[in-house]
């Protein structure tokens, strides 16, 4: 075996010197004052169901300083020894005051009673929380689970995806388009984690729902902009969805029967505050209440249309300082034809993590995972005829992260990651009478690490930054076929093969490095107002392959090569966050300013699926993408909700396409604006709604047209040259509570509610896009060409579910 | 392939609608189209010269007249001459009773002067496999069909060798299967380079790529019944016309409905040729050899592959 990608370049070897040398620098000038210091620290959890809460905050009122819950809940104050008023707070649940006492260091876990169980001798919190003004985070957008439930969901599905496009700076190509797109970034430059395990493929159904099921998520962030040190390896955004860990206090079913899914999660104490699990799985049922209609029909009866979804967390705490989590995610969607053909695709996902406290200020996260995604195709009627294609990516990470709570004034966090993927691009076998031709791509490896730095620096009251600093590396790794390829002919069209040698196996056939530096500041203005800017860089080691207006879920990911350079991102953004009445009401403009480089696109005619030469039909080209981000969010109230607008812009350059002129991408929309509002009329009923309106995407007219053998072929010049009309949409939804209490007062075990949502409510023919086409009937020179126009869906959609919890 | 797609449509569950719509083009200057496909055979060769026009224009296109068109064997230097006897843009060459135009494994240059332009292309007449036998595969009544019905495959064997490359045309009943989605190409024995399917018999998609559906009818007729005549040519087009014709089908299939999440961007298909100066050009020039075989459906050649 071949070692040399164990062996770390110069290069890496001395950023991890100097990597190092600031640790040891950063530890050694803390410990001089540490003597008349003393750290409070503990886990902020939820007190109905022992759950860790994530973005709580904890206030030393004495010193209107303090911090937030990381995401595991766990926070670290280190000051002067004395006695403290310490509010913990945290949206939706009572605040709780304490004073403490702090004359060496203390642990203090603190369990916040949630807003609905209203004890007589505690106000919840009047005051809203101000996060949005003082934290130093911007192009940041959150929701909680319980928000995400009230929207308006396509027929009636709860949708995390979905509802993040909602907010500023995200959008979709398209109803029932697979993925999202951030502030003009494509689908495949989003990092998807679940559990820190990255997700291939978001969506099922093609893009119609998405994968997560809503009753096994906590907390969902997606990172635009200003992204932390931590975090890497794609270009646009990166969405941290983590699992809720089970109730540590008792069992839980909760469920619910909805017009495509049937949910079920089972969660519950494995040992009382120790240790708990949750257990979640979603299947579809079309397929089951389509059985009894196909069942006669000949050449129907074996079709089958199902996905499903099982997602499973366990954790234990082993001791004060140590607690280990184990999850995982299994997901798949079925498409069968008949009982011989069809497709199907999936992500496995498994996480093994470690939390350990060295002390009470250093916390430590060991993350260990395991993904699999893989996707496979079969056609023929018979063994003897059959054209099978089966794909997959395996990846296998190592992660070492570290929080050091130096002070007040300064959060360090360090780390390192290495992730080797093995990529399985085509396992393909054609037989044809019998004969079998296998024409199986080679296997490819690949090794990703990255160490980074950042530290999150209160410089004063009206200052504070984040910056930090990830140094990156990307393995291209043998065995198999190494290509080289020639210049084509012209710009824009399939490049020769120069050369093709033999790559030993683990031989580092291209290596590539990046510094990717992140800084953030926010100064406040006054209390309810601050500016933010941040700039960062992003590089993306591994590309996804996809041509087609939305994504596929055969779309293949491919490696950075000695063809395929790593693609880079700067970002700068601006921000000015402002809150009125009290922080009820929330405000921020941001704008943003991106390029892009070694963007991905296709020759025309590329062919991207089982190709070993899909390198030679690749272009690589600049991007760019700028834009301004209102947003309006009103947090409290029986009337809550928010307006967002985003004006944007996104362009491309690619020598061989357009003439080599910048042209809008497919996603590039002017005007986004949603609106989403919630009226709680009652205990027993509230209403929400949805607005959504975006002018038009760009899409690719025909000039002219000419015969070739009878055929009608359009010419082209220029590409997503004419735009689609505007897409405008209402959404509404009730909610239904069914009683909580019993005749006598007392609750009822089984909690209850019915939801009934209408899609489209006014029957728009949203355009998706516009073809041209010759008609059926007269070919050649009269053949009658026109334009369409389609629209996924042409009318309303109602549906109803019913959820429960016990 | 209809299943697939009626398949798509239930699993999509969508509510996916159409309208045709009015879109304002910009006006293009026309240019030189060439639409020359030859090939070894008795039959008169035809090379047909006109210009591009309006996308929505579905008139006569405007011939290219008083052009010199001539194909030269590079090999041995033989002179082809095209000529326009009835001035409508088509410029023919009509071999001898027993001549057939070209050689296999020569190369040909088509020269066209026109207006003082002079446009340029090369090809080459590569060897063509001959079809072993047509059979028509029987099938019982199913949701699909009104009827039992019957499907055509075609047996012929990739030449041995990677890279051959072939158009395969059917004519039904002397109808020739002339809609975008019936443009049936092979690479090698299956569809594509870089994932070879080398030296089989072409593999069951391209094979059975001969038959029509009505895709608008369901249930619906058999694409043949008893009595019907299917003929399929064989042609060993080059690589570039391989190219070429998969450009098309994919610009001009254009598939309706929820298929269009997954469309790629119109784009123009490529052309081999070259003219003088700036002046544009479109089309192709092609030489190929043909194997050919017609049959009418009987008894003898019904097959039944797929036991009860």
């Amino acid at each position: 075996m071949n070692t040399s990608f164990l062996i770390p370049s110069k290069k890496l070897k001395i950023a991890l010197n100097k990597f190092f040398l600031l640790v040891l620098l950063v530890l050694s000038t803390s410990r001089s004052f540490a003597q008349e210091n003393a750290t409070l620290s503990g886990y902020v959890k939820d007190a109905n169901n022992g759950e860790t809460l994530i973005g709580a905050t904890v206030l030393i009122k004495e010193l209107s300083s303090g911090n937030i819950t990381n995401v595991y809940g766990f926070y670290s104050i280190t000051v002067p020894t004395g006695t403290y008023t310490v509010d913990y707070r945290y949206v939706g649940y009572q605040t709780i005051t304490k004073t403490i006492t702090l004359t060496s260091n203390r642990r203090v876990d603190v369990e916040l009673p949630s807003g609905e169980q209203q004890l007589q001798e505690v106000v919840v919190s009047a005051e809203a929380l101000d996060e949005n003004v003082s934290s130093v985070e911007m192009s940041t957008a959150e929701l909680d689970i319980e928000t995400i439930e009230k929207i308006p969901a396509f027929l009636g599905e709860v949708d995390v995806v979905k509802s993040l496009q909602l907010l500023p700076g995200v959008s979709s190509v398209g109803e029932g388009a697979s993925g999202f797109n951030v502030r003009g970034g494509s689908v495949g430059q989003n990092l998807i984690l679940l559990d820190e395990a990255p997700v291939y493929n978001s969506s099922h159904m093609f893009g119609f729902f998405s994968v997560f099921n809503p009753d096994a998520v906590k907390d969902v962030k997606l990172y635009k902009g200003g992204i932390p040190a931590e975090y890497g390896g794609r270009l646009s955004s990166i969405l941290d969805v983590r699992m809720k860990e089970g109730n540590m206090k008792k069992y839980e079913v909760n469920g619910g029967i909805g017009t495509i899914f049937s949910r079920f999660a089972v969660e519950g104490p494995l040992a009382k505050d120790k240790s708990s699990f949750i257990l979640a799985g979603r299947r579809s049922y079309i397929d089951v209440l389509a059985k009894p209609f196909l069942k006669n029909q000949d050449g129907l009866e074996d079709i089958g249309l199902r996905f499903y979804d099982l997602t499973f967390k366990t954790n234990y705490n082993i001791s004060d300082r140590d607690r280990v989590y184990l999850s995982g995610y299994l997901g798949r969607d079925v498409f069968a034809f008949d009982a011989n053909q069809g497709f199907d695709w999936g992500n496995k996902t498994a996480t093994l993590r470690w939390n350990h406290l060295f002390n009470d200020r250093i916390f430590s996260n060991t993350t260990l995972f395991v993904s699999d995604y893989d996707y496979s195709f079969q056609v023929g009627e018979t063994r003897d005829d059959l054209f099978s294609w089966k794909s997959r990516i395996f990846t296998y990470n190592f992660k070492e992260q570290f929080s050091y709570f130096i002070n007040t004034n300064n959060e360090l966090s360090f780390g390192a990651e290495a992730i080797l993927y093995r990529f399985k691009p085509a396992e393909v076998l054609g037989v044809s009478v019998g004969e079998e031709s296998d024409i199986s791509l080679a296997e490819r490896k690949s090794l990703e690490t990255a160490v980074y730095i950042g530290n999150d620096q209160k410089v004063n009251n009206k200052l504070s930054l984040q910056y930090g600093l990830r140094f990156s590396s990307f393995q291209y790794l043998g065995d198999g076929e190494v290509y080289e390829y020639g210049e084509p002919e012209q710009p824009g069209e399939r490049k020769p093969i120069a050369n093709v040698t033999q790559a030993d196996n683990w031989e580092t056939i291209q290596h590539y490095t990046n510094l990717e530096p992140r800084f953030s500041f926010r100064y406040s203005l006054n209390p309810t107002t601050s500016i933010k800017g941040s700039y960062n860089r992003m590089s993306q080691y591994i590309h996804l392959v996809s041509n087609t207006a939305a994504s596929l879920p055969t779309d293949v990911w491919t490696p950075s090569s000695n063809n395929i350079k790593p693609q880079l991102a700067d970002q700068v953004a601006l921000g000015v966050f402002k809150n009125f009445w009290n922080n009820k009401l929330e405000t921020s403009v941001e704008v943003y300013y991106k390029t892009m480089q070694n963007q991905i696109d296709y020759i025309d005619g590329a062919e991207i699926l089982i190709n070993r030469f899909l390198e030679g039909d690749l272009l690589a080209g600049d991007g760019r993408a700028y834009g301004a981000e209102f947003y309006l969010k009103k947090n409290s109230g029986k009337i809550n909700g928010w307006v967002s607008y985003t004006l944007a812009k996104t362009e491309r350059q690619v020598a061989g396409i357009n003439d080599g002129d910048w042209y809008p991408t497919r996603y590039d929309q002017t005007h986004n604006l949603k609106i989403s509002g919630n009226y709680d009329y009652s205990d027993r009923w509230s209403f929400a709604a949805n607005f959504t309106y975006i002018t038009g995407t760009p899409y690719t007219l025909p000039s002219y047209r000419y015969e070739v053998q009878g055929y009608t072929i359009p010419g082209v010049e220029g590409r997503n040259n004419g735009r689609i009309p505007d897409y405008h949409r209402l959404d509404l939804a009730a909610t239904w509570q069914m009683r909580k209490f019993k005749n006598d007062g007392s609750p009822k075990k089984l909690q209850d509610y019915w939801v009934f949502t209408i899609y489209n409510v006014y029957q728009r023919r949203n355009p998706f896009s516009i073809y041209f086409a010759q008609k059926d009937g007269a070919a050649g020179d009269q053949a009658l060409t026109e334009a369409t126009q389609v629209a996924i869906l042409g009318s309303f959609v109602p549906a109803v579910s019913y959820n429960f919890k016990f | 392939m209809k299943k697939v797609l009626y398949i798509i449509l239930i699993a999509a569950v969508t509510y996916a609608c159409e309208d045709t719509v009015e879109i304002d083009l910009e006006e293009q200057e026309p240019f030189m189209n060439v639409d020359a496909w030859l090939t070894h055979t008795n039959d008169t060769q035809q090379i047909r010269l006109t210009y591009t026009r309006p996308y929505f224009d579905n008139g006569k296109p405007q011939p290219a007249l008083n052009a010199t068109v001539s194909v030269v064997e590079i090999e041995t230097q033989t002179l082809y001459s095209f000529t326009d006897a009835d001035s409508d843009g088509f410029y023919t060459w009509i071999p001898a009773e027993t001549d057939t135009f070209g050689t296999i494994g020569s190369s040909y240059a088509l020269v066209i002067e026109h207006q003082g332009v002079t446009y340029e292309s090369f090809s080459t007449m590569n060897p063509v496999p001959p079809i072993d036998s047509i059979t028509f595969e029987y099938n019982k009544k199913d949701a699909f069909f009104e009827d039992d019905w019957y499907y055509a495959d075609f047996w012929a064997r990739d030449i041995e060798g990677p890279g051959n490359t072939y158009w395969i045309k059917a004519f039904k009943n002397g109808v020739y299967l002339n809609k975008p989605e019936e443009i049936n190409v092979a690479y090698d024995a299956s569809f594509s380079p870089g994932g070879e399917v080398d030296g089989l018999v072409f593999i069951q998609p391209i094979r059975t790529a001969i038959n029509r559906f009505e895709d608008d009818d369901t249930p619906a007729p058999s694409p043949y019944q008893q009595g019907d005549t299917l003929k399929v040519e064989l042609h060993s087009i080059t690589e570039e016309a391989w190219f070429f014709l998969s450009r098309v089908r994919d610009e001009t299939v254009r598939n309706p409905g929820f298929a269009q999440l997954f469309a790629n961007p119109l784009a123009n298909s490529p052309t081999n040729l070259v003219a003088s100066g700036d002046n544009r050009v479109t089309g192709f020039f092609s030489v190929a050899a043909v194997s050919a075989l017609e049959v009418e459906m009987n008894d003898d050649n019904i097959v039944d592959r797929i036991p009860e």
